[in-house]
């Protein structure tokens, strides 16, 4: 495997890309006992339309979660979950916008659990029977986001921000969605995205590399396939689908969440411009602005106020949420900020105490296994390298803040209230 | 690890490593879980967080912790069976790699936080504690957003009426809503001098520089008589109550609480552990293996046990239409427990998940932040390899013996009108 410098990250990495194309990185964590697995492939909710085998495919909401459900069924009716609690490990799995991803966390036993994890995600095996069962499962694990306010928030937040873009549609589906999905339909998908070069294999902890890369070349197929294409973005519009909806729950204390629009170059990096973006935010206002201060002290957010950049294949926002009386408030409040910056500039000490503060926040996610795995990953699958951070740390500017500030502005944002309903 | 008492009644606890590039560093404050008490314990860590003397703004505040690499310094309260904890933590980059002393800047940013608060004639800003309240009220309020955590809250509530534990972590409404900042400032100062302070730190520094640094800020304290803290045990429950609440949902949620009759610390502690864990505890569980995989009954199914206060609670969310099958399949998996039904693979497997799951809140600041703290509070020394050995001799027989004398002594479902 080939040594990827990490500078003042102070990690040991290595990556090699196999044969058949998968990708495998490996960051040594000497003394953890902790080790963690993640195989992730590029298949997220958001790819419901693809080509496969020359024909454009389009598939129902909910199919890449589905999919993520089904992967634990094997052929010879063992159950994968007891085999890894079997090994004292705790596997699980989840679905985002953009991404599905397997994995383990395993103190002792390594090599049993990176085997099993190949050996599932590479078996596909679904029956009628099956996918009907699971689709009990799946409809009571939708109506319990259904009940979740924050939940609701988001997938609101979205559908109402992006007018074509399938990023708008819930990652799980719909309860009707769902019972469209066949078990050909997962094969089909499996086929078209579960091949090794649209996937990457990350493993972190204290472990060998040379172990690593044998179990990914043993368990993991030898055909090569080709990554599949599509294109999702196309005709979505630069502003928001809508500007403001309140959607009614059993919610004592009200929420919001505002949606912004940016438009990221092909040029820039994806790295780069999350932490672009994370530090403008930060910027405008993070705990220490002079926003942020002058919104609590007036009451208008509490410690629940939190934003960050949200990423997905073939678009990105940013995204603020928490709880207020007068959400409109906030948002004209985060407006004018932008403006007053865009106008007048960062100062200077206020954008380099944000950026130190941004990459001792980056070094802090690095102690726990999973956590690293799970970016490298995403990082990887987005398009770029997680371990060029302090290069993409030193290459953000403050006229780079600057230009994703001037994107907040209310042709290109949307918000979604929660508020207690009437009688509720 | 090593544990020092810096006062009578001040304890540092101090894991020094290298492995971790995070550093964590905790304060807090023992008081016995009071109806009376709770609402102020919560609300006190955040009027501290908003200034002191040398930062007295909270935007002062975030610019020394942004400075500090992007430290994080928070308020919390912890609920620990009928402890009730209250203080702050810190999370901060290690020295190695900013080059920084960033340990002791933050001891002294966290010691004069909790100890020279910023004052406006002689006590705590109003604007400060007005606003901190009302956001409390507000987080009290929120929990019900919650439908899994606020139906646990409303089964201990419902379940353990005369008992502290049916007090909520954050307090209520009520008792927040009338704090003033005299009866805050009045409390802050009679709980410094008469609760028990436990500090905690893991990262690079070693512990005689902590511990002196420490003692150097908490050389002024007068210590009075310190307020003890201690659990009610009720070992069983005469019969089992059921409870039921309505609410604007869609997936009901279930609750069951047993009394163990094990307190922390007691030599069958281990084997009512195993119990928990062989029924609701992870994948290889009866909750998990026979309500959710084999009958698709629910999404979610677990238990886990409550040391400090001997319970052992189980929760679930399940489709309206099936509350009844899935309360009656949840409560025969127990007896399943109770009988003996596990195979010798079901019992290692659950020795194995609790084993890796001590072996991974040994590998982080955070985890062992968390288990030290749970340590100090019931006055137990056991560490988490104490545990895995101990664990060995733990036999089926054990298990069984001890899980017989669980008494069921609530259940509850929260649903729809």
């Amino acid at each position: 495997m080939t040594k990827i410098e990490t500078g003042t990250l102070g990690e040991t990495a290595y990556t090699t890309q196999l044969d058949n194309g998968l990708t495998v990185i490996v960051v040594q964590k000497p003394g953890f006992t902790k080790k963690a697995g993640l195989l992730a492939t590029r298949y997220g909710s958001v790819d419901m339309t693809f080509q496969s085998g020359g024909q454009v495919v389009t598939t129902p909401a909910g199919v890449a979660h589905f999919l993520e459900h089904k992967m634990f069924d094997m052929p010879d009716g063992r159950n994968v979950l007891q085999q890894f609690g079997q090994l004292g490990a705790s596997p699980n799995a989840y679905t985002s916008n953009s991404l599905t991803a397997y994995h383990f966390e395993t103190t002792n036993a390594l090599t049993d659990c990176l085997t099993l994890l190949l050996n599932y995600v590479y078996t596909p095996f679904y029956t009628p029977e099956s996918v009907e069962k699971e689709q009990g499962i799946i409809s009571q694990e939708l109506r319990m986001y259904h009940d979740t306010p924050q939940m609701r928030l988001f997938d609101e937040l979205l559908a109402l921000l992006y007018t074509k873009h399938p990023v708008r549609v819930p990652i799980g589906g719909t309860q009707e969605s769902i019972t469209a999905i066949t078990a050909d339909m997962l094969y089909q998908c499996y086929h078209t995205f579960y091949v090794p070069s649209n996937m990457v294999l990350t493993v972190v902890g204290d472990v060998t590399t040379d172990e690593v890369e044998s179990l990914a070349q043993q368990y993991s197929p030898t055909e090569i396939a080709p990554v599949p294409t599509r294109d999702l973005a196309a005709g979505e519009p630069d502003t928001a689908g809508g500007d403001n909806i309140t959607v009614a729950m059993d919610v004592p204390m009200p929420l919001f969440g505002i949606g912004v629009k940016l438009h990221q170059p092909t040029s820039v990096n994806p790295l780069s411009w999350q932490i672009q973006t994370k530090i403008a935010l930060e910027v405008l206002s993070g705990t220490s602005s002079p926003l942020y201060s002058r919104l609590y002290a007036d009451g208008l957010i509490d410690g629940s106020f939190g934003f960050d950049p949200f990423q997905f294949t073939q678009g990105c926002c940013m995204l603020f949420m928490g709880q207020s009386r007068d959400p409109l408030a906030v948002q004209n409040a985060l407006f004018a900020e932008a403006r007053r910056l865009v106008a007048e500039g960062i100062p200077a000490p206020l954008f380099q105490r944000v950026k130190r503060a941004c990459w001792g926040g980056k070094l802090r996610s690095l102690d726990n296994p999973m956590s690293i795995a799970r970016q490298v990953a995403s990082c990887y699958l987005g398009g770029s390298d997680y371990f060029t951070l302090p290069t993409r740390f030193d290459e953000a500017t403050m006229a780079g803040a600057l230009s994703i500030l001037a994107f907040l502005t209310p042709e290109r944002t949307a918000m979604v209230q929660i508020r207690q309903k009437q009688g509720g | 690890m090593l544990k020092t008492a810096l006062l009578p009644n001040v304890n540092v606890t101090c894991i020094t490593t290298d492995q971790y590039k995070t550093n964590a560093l905790s304060v807090y404050l023992v008081r016995p879980l009071l109806e009376e008490e709770a609402a102020m314990n919560a609300l006190l860590p955040q009027v501290l967080c908003r200034g002191n003397v040398q930062y007295p703004t909270m935007q002062a505040m975030s610019e020394a912790l942004d400075d500090l690499y992007g430290s994080m310094l928070l308020g919390g309260t912890r609920k620990r069976g009928e402890h009730h904890l209250f203080g702050l933590g810190a999370n901060f980059v290690g020295d190695a790699f900013t080059g920084t002393p960033q340990t002791v800047s933050m001891i002294q940013l966290m010691a004069a936080t909790l100890l020279t608060p910023a004052l406006q004639d002689g006590m705590f800003h109003t604007a400060y504690v007005d606003s901190e309240r009302e956001n409390l009220i507000a987080q009290i309020r929120a929990l019900k957003n919650d439908k899994a955590s606020y139906s646990s809250e409303r089964l201990d509530a419902l379940a353990c009426p005369h008992e502290p534990f049916a007090v909520p972590n954050l307090g209520s409404e009520e008792q927040a809503s009338c704090i003033t900042t005299a009866a805050l400032w009045q409390y802050y100062k009679q709980a410094l001098s008469t609760s028990r302070i436990e500090i905690f730190y893991c990262g690079q520094t070693k512990a005689d520089v902590i511990a002196q640094h420490f003692q150097d800020a908490f050389a002024h304290i007068t210590m009075g008589q310190v307020v003890v803290s201690d659990s009610q045990f009720v070992a069983s429950a005469d019969t089992t109550r059921d409870f039921t609440d309505c609410e604007d949902i869609t997936q009901a949620k279930l609750g069951f609480l047993w009394r163990t009759g094990v307190p922390a610390g007691h030599p069958d502690f281990l084997a009512a552990y195993v119990a928990s864990v062989l029924y609701g505890g992870g994948t290889t569980s009866k909750l998990f293996t026979h309500v959710r995989e084999r009958l698709s009954l629910c999404y979610y199914a677990s238990a886990y046990l409550e040391r400090h206060k001997g319970i052992i609670k189980a929760q679930s969310g399940v489709d309206m239409g099936n509350i009844d099958v899935a309360r009656k399949e949840m409560l025969s998996q127990w007896e399943e427990i109770v009988l003996g039904h596990f195979t010798d693979e079901d019992f290692a497997d659950a020795k194995s998940v609790m084993r890796n799951a001590w072996r991974s809140k040994a590998d982080s600041p955070g985890g062992l932040e968390d288990f030290w703290q749970g340590q100090a509070v019931a006055q137990l020394c056991s560490s988490l390899d104490d545990w895995s050995k101990q664990l060995n001799d733990v036999t089926k027989e054990d298990v069984c013996r001890v899980a017989s004398g669980f008494t069921l002594d609530a259940t509850y479902c929260m649903r729809a009108q």
